[in-house]
């Protein structure tokens, strides 16, 4: 409970905060725009010589994108604030040392207390997108695949953090190694299904990074309807990928020997 | 009963090394080399409720260490710490709302562009500080810390002198039992800090804190501290009253005396003079016969005996080391 009085009260700090920053506004929204229109010019291209891709029906790979969308904004909004270029901005800044003299966890102060409030127009684009897709779609999603699509959203938000989490860590080990421009590249990865890419590179997106899971697999479960394997999967990746963060974050704290002096 | 306990306290790190040259870089690639630094060895003392402790060394000596340790920052690589009868590195809910650890460096940590109110407020939900006793404490700390005109301010656009006074209120607003202050008047011009030097005093025969305060300013900690650590290289070298450490660090005292006419005195070292004036630097254990010596042979107007200043005392005990 007090975990979400605090993320209340810090949201709301953080929109007192952004309002400062109105002319940040305008570009976010802009580059939602740029960012998204990219993404779905040439899936259009692509469907006016084809009927598929990859197995994947126009309609399919609009929701896909636009599911993307939401997540990247959702990520945008409530971890890349804390957790982006984490050795610099998390922990040379003594930021990590205020968080852990605060009586609340420090994974939760470190990876969610900050957030940007303006980075959720970015959802807006994704959802016009999104409803493209299922408008044009030939089947309307069925309410199994409406809550399968829901859970998997879930299971991919978390994911997401726990991915970051698990990046950020890296800098209790290697506090040089800044793997973000990676991460940022793997991470676009995720806006096309993942039956275009080649059987190998398939098989990491799914188990080792698995960006299969941030757009890919809820899409498919929305339009194809719910597979309770599918749904089992998702939830333990989340589940394991959780603790995997969890327990790296607290190894590293044992390591960590302060930022400043 | 003790407020701080520590037996035995270590902290060592592996820092990597290389010899310099390109040579050197390469061959560093292949096989690293470490050296393994003590910041701490061996440290050990115990802290009463309610006393305030002047912590002291100079740079590097492992104060800035010692204070992240026991509040719960850094995990010690040996020895044995108990603040508030908790160990500080399990970093409890319940033992974090009893301790502030208040840096002079970084006074006010968060986001720059909300208010001090707001960042109160935050304060005040993180550390479930009831609204009647928030309501109390902001009072008390705005008439101490004329905190009034400050609190719709912007972080960003606070002076360095406002900014510790904010960093203050934020740690104090839960009413803290235990206080570490870490340079709280690093940087401050001598008015701001004799307000920030003001105020610890009040608020600690206000509400009875344990405070350990660390500052290279021997004014923060005459002031303060009945009691000083001092420590070097990581080893405490003296724990005792403030007045003991001038005695024990410089075997001398200074005589001062004003002489009508007559020639310069002969006995001890000369330190200072001016037209009829002496500053003479005289063993402990010959003041009182140096002192009837000098009444005898000059047409004396004014003496006084007086212990060598504690800055100059501590400065000469950094640069020519303490063992």
């Amino acid at each position: 409970m007090k975990l979400l009085n605090l993320l209340g009260a810090s949201f709301s700090m953080s929109l007192r905060r952004s309002m400062a920053f109105r002319i940040n506004l305008v570009f976010d929204v802009l580059l939602a725009f740029v960012g998204l229109g990219t993404a779905v010019a040439p899936v259009l291209i692509v469907f006016t010589q084809a009927d598929t891709l990859a197995g994947w029906s126009k309609a399919e790979t609009l929701v896909l994108i636009g599911t993307y969308q939401l997540i990247t904004g959702l990520r945008g909004t409530f971890v890349d604030p804390n957790l982006s270029w984490f050795p610099d901005n998390g922990i040379r800044n003594g930021k990590l040392d205020s968080y852990l003299l605060q009586p609340a966890p420090s994974l939760f102060l470190a990876s969610l207390s900050l957030s940007s409030p303006l980075t959720l127009i970015q959802l807006v684009p994704g959802l016009g997108v999104l409803g493209w897709g299922i408008a044009v779609a030939d089947v309307r999603p069925g309410p199994a695949g409406v809550l399968g699509y829901l859970l998997l959203v879930a299971a991919a938000l978390v994911v997401t953090w726990a991915l970051s989490v698990l990046l950020a860590c890296l800098a209790f080990w290697a506090p040089k190694l800044q793997l973000d421009v990676f991460y940022h590249s793997a991470w676009q990865l995720g806006r096309y299904p993942t039956d275009i890419f080649t059987r190998p590179l398939r098989v990491v997106l799914t188990y080792v990074f698995p960006m299969a899971l941030i757009a890919s697999v809820p899409s498919a479960t929305l339009l194809r309807g719910a597979h309770w394997p599918v749904l089992l999967g998702a939830v333990l990746a989340a589940t394991v990928l959780s603790a995997l963060a969890a327990t790296a974050w607290q190894a590293g704290l044992r390591r960590y020997t302060g930022a400043t002096s | 009963m003790t407020a701080i306990e520590v037996a035995g306290l270590s902290m060592s790190f592996r820092a990597p090394v290389r010899k310099p040259g390109l040579r050197a870089a390469f061959g560093s690639l292949v096989r690293r080399e470490y050296r393994e630094v003590q910041a701490l060895d061996d440290i050990s003392f115990a802290i009463a409720p309610g006393e305030v402790v002047g912590f002291i060394g100079p740079n590097g000596a492992g104060k800035t260490t010692t204070m992240k340790i026991l509040s719960g920052i850094l995990h010690p690589t040996g020895g044995d710490v108990r603040v508030l009868e908790s160990v500080p590195w399990q970093r409890r809910a319940g033992f974090l709302k009893r301790i502030a650890f208040v840096r002079g460096s970084q006074p006010v940590g968060g986001s720059q562009e909300l208010t001090v109110m707001d960042s109160l407020e935050y304060q005040r939900l993180l550390y479930d500080v009831p609204r009647a006793d928030f309501g109390d404490t902001l009072k008390v700390l705005e008439e101490l810390l004329r905190l009034t005109p400050l609190l719709e301010r912007q972080l960003r656009a606070l002076s360095l002198g406002e900014r510790m006074r904010v960093g203050l209120a934020l740690a104090l607003i839960y009413r803290p039992e235990v206080l570490f202050l870490d340079e709280p008047t690093i940087g401050l011009d001598v008015t701001a800090a004799g307000q920030i030097r003001e105020f610890a005093a009040d608020y600690v025969s206000q509400t009875g804190a344990t405070v350990l305060l660390t500052s290279h300013y021997m004014a923060d900690v005459a002031s303060l501290c009945p009691r000083l650590i001092l420590i070097d290289r990581g080893r405490v070298e003296y724990d005792g009253p403030l007045a003991e450490l001038s005695a024990r660090l410089s075997p001398y005292k200074l005589v001062r005396i004003t002489a009508r006419g007559g020639p310069a005195p002969d006995v001890g070292e000369v330190v200072e003079s001016s037209e009829g004036m002496w500053v003479l630097r005289v063993p402990r254990d010959e003041v009182a016969q140096t002192t009837a010596r000098l009444l005898q042979s000059l047409e004396v107007v004014d003496l006084a005996v007086e212990e060598p200043p504690l800055e100059k005392v501590i400065d000469r005990a950094y640069r020519e080391g303490l063992r």
